[in-house]
């Protein structure tokens, strides 16, 4: 099962109250896309575990879950936000020094501990490399103590697309197999062009444990893909998102069958949620 | 064994191919080189050679007038190249460019088509091998066309 991480209330915090975060960094990563680095002007929150979330709330304009892209000093926290709503464009468009609400963590981590000394795959399909990005790090980590291997796949739109082009090279320096397609490319672009589902097939590795992040259709077919290639479906997991709002487990509104993502999730087994996302949902 | 069998059963496309069956399509197969850059295809070519690629990578272009071209696919080694010459008009119907130096099998399309047509299970093995190629790159294809990494529709 994938862990489950300290709540805010188990440290002191009550979990539905907004903490002040201020904006102390701004990266444009894309076009419509940002990487904020905030700090807390009130109390911090609880460690975060990686592959959790946190609320982020834009005042005066309402709330959205984002997942933790990165920790620094001071309890900085990075988010990388996609302008696609009113309440993600003003938290894009913020400026250095304004005030964001923030709670949490929330939800279930990625099982680094369990994927300590194996074969490890990770599949990021666009913004999806933002809730991988400290999960990678902690498997880097544990890969130079046991000489165990990491495999990187990323799938993106275009080449200009590609977030995190820093910490990419980090990871290749650090004896990560990183290996990126994107949907399309012009004759520049020195990677495979065509599905990360197609990238997994032609690599036809057998990996130990898996971690996925992406749009649902491509962690599907992902999925699939690293279960015929040899990976056990009960080590492929997922960060799965749905509308979440309390964050608590309480409102319901991010229900996937028996599941509360927000509390059960956002990471989850595939062998736990295979069936419940081949369901037709509109 | 012939050095050319070998490899032709080597080749994922065929594997599991009846050696008898290879040993046949050895006498119609050549090794190809094409340095980077080349043309492999262009479009409206007569497409009479079908490429199994086993070193290299080759991208499959599109280039419409009113914007610069795209690469939509990538064909990597154990792949292959095109699908054309097994139907009328035989035609390529896409570009085709070597991005690095390329190697691969290239087998006679003309006389694969008229050896398939002889030999039913030389037809049936080449032609469910195709149709898993296609139904595989058709559906890349469709997921691509979702540009399921663009903000939700």
């Amino acid at each position: 099962m994938a862990v489950l991480a300290r709540t805010p209330a188990e440290v002191g915090l009550d979990p539905l109250q907004p903490e002040p975060y201020e904006v102390v960094a701004r990266v444009v990563e894309t076009a419509d896309v940002v990487t904020l680095t905030l700090e807390p002007r009130g109390r911090q929150l609880a460690d975060v575990e990686p592959g959790q979330f946190v609320m982020l709330w834009g005042f005066g304009v309402g709330e959205i879950p984002i997942s933790v892209s990165g920790l620094g000093p001071n309890g900085a926290i990075n988010l990388t936000v996609r302008n696609v709503g009113a309440v993600s464009a003003s938290v894009v468009n913020c400026e250095l020094g304004a005030l964001l609400g923030v709670r949490g963590p929330f939800g279930t981590a990625w099982p680094v501990a369990e994927a300590t000394g194996l074969d490890a795959v990770v599949v990021a399909g666009g913004l999806g490399l933002a809730p991988l990005r400290l999960a990678i790090d902690a498997l880097v980590a544990s890969a130079s103590l046991t000489s165990s291997r990491v495999t990187l796949i990323i799938g993106s739109r275009e080449p200009a697309q590609l977030l995190y082009p820093e910490h990419l090279q980090r990871w290749i320096d650090a004896g990560v197999n990183v290996v990126v397609t994107v949907d399309a490319a012009d004759r520049t672009w020195t990677g495979a062009v065509g599905t990360a589902t197609a990238l997994i097939e032609r690599l036809a590795e057998p990996h130990q444990i898996a971690f996925v992040c992406g749009p649902e259709i491509m962690m599907t077919t992902a999925a699939r893909a690293l279960i015929a290639s040899g990976t056990p479906a009960d080590h492929v997991y997922l960060s799965l998102e749905r509308n979440m709002h309390c964050a608590i487990g309480h409102c319901g509104r991010c229900q996937l069958g028996p599941l509360i993502l927000c509390r059960d999730g956002a990471v989850v087994r595939w062998s736990d949620v295979g069936d419940l996302m081949e369901v037709r949902q509109r | 064994m012939s050095t050319l069998e070998s490899e032709l059963l080597e080749h994922p496309f065929l594997a599991g191919l009846d050696p008898t069956l290879a040993a046949r399509l050895a006498s119609l197969t050549q090794r190809v080189e094409f340095p980077a850059g080349a043309w492999i295809a262009r479009v409206g070519m007569p497409a009479d050679q079908f490429l199994m690629v086993t070193d290299g990578r080759a991208g499959i272009e599109i280039a419409a007038a009113d914007m610069n071209p795209l690469i939509v696919t990538t064909v990597h080694p154990g792949e292959v190249l095109g699908w054309s010459w097994f139907v009328e008009p035989h035609e390529w119907q896409f570009d085709v460019v070597a991005l690095s130096e390329l190697t691969a099998l290239a087998i006679d399309a003309k006389e694969l088509l008229r050896a398939c047509a002889a030999d039913d299970e030389l037809g049936y093995q080449i032609g469910t091998r195709l149709i898993r190629v296609v139904a595989s790159r058709l559906g890349a294809a469709r997921y691509q066309l979702m540009d399921v990494y663009g903000s939700a529709r």
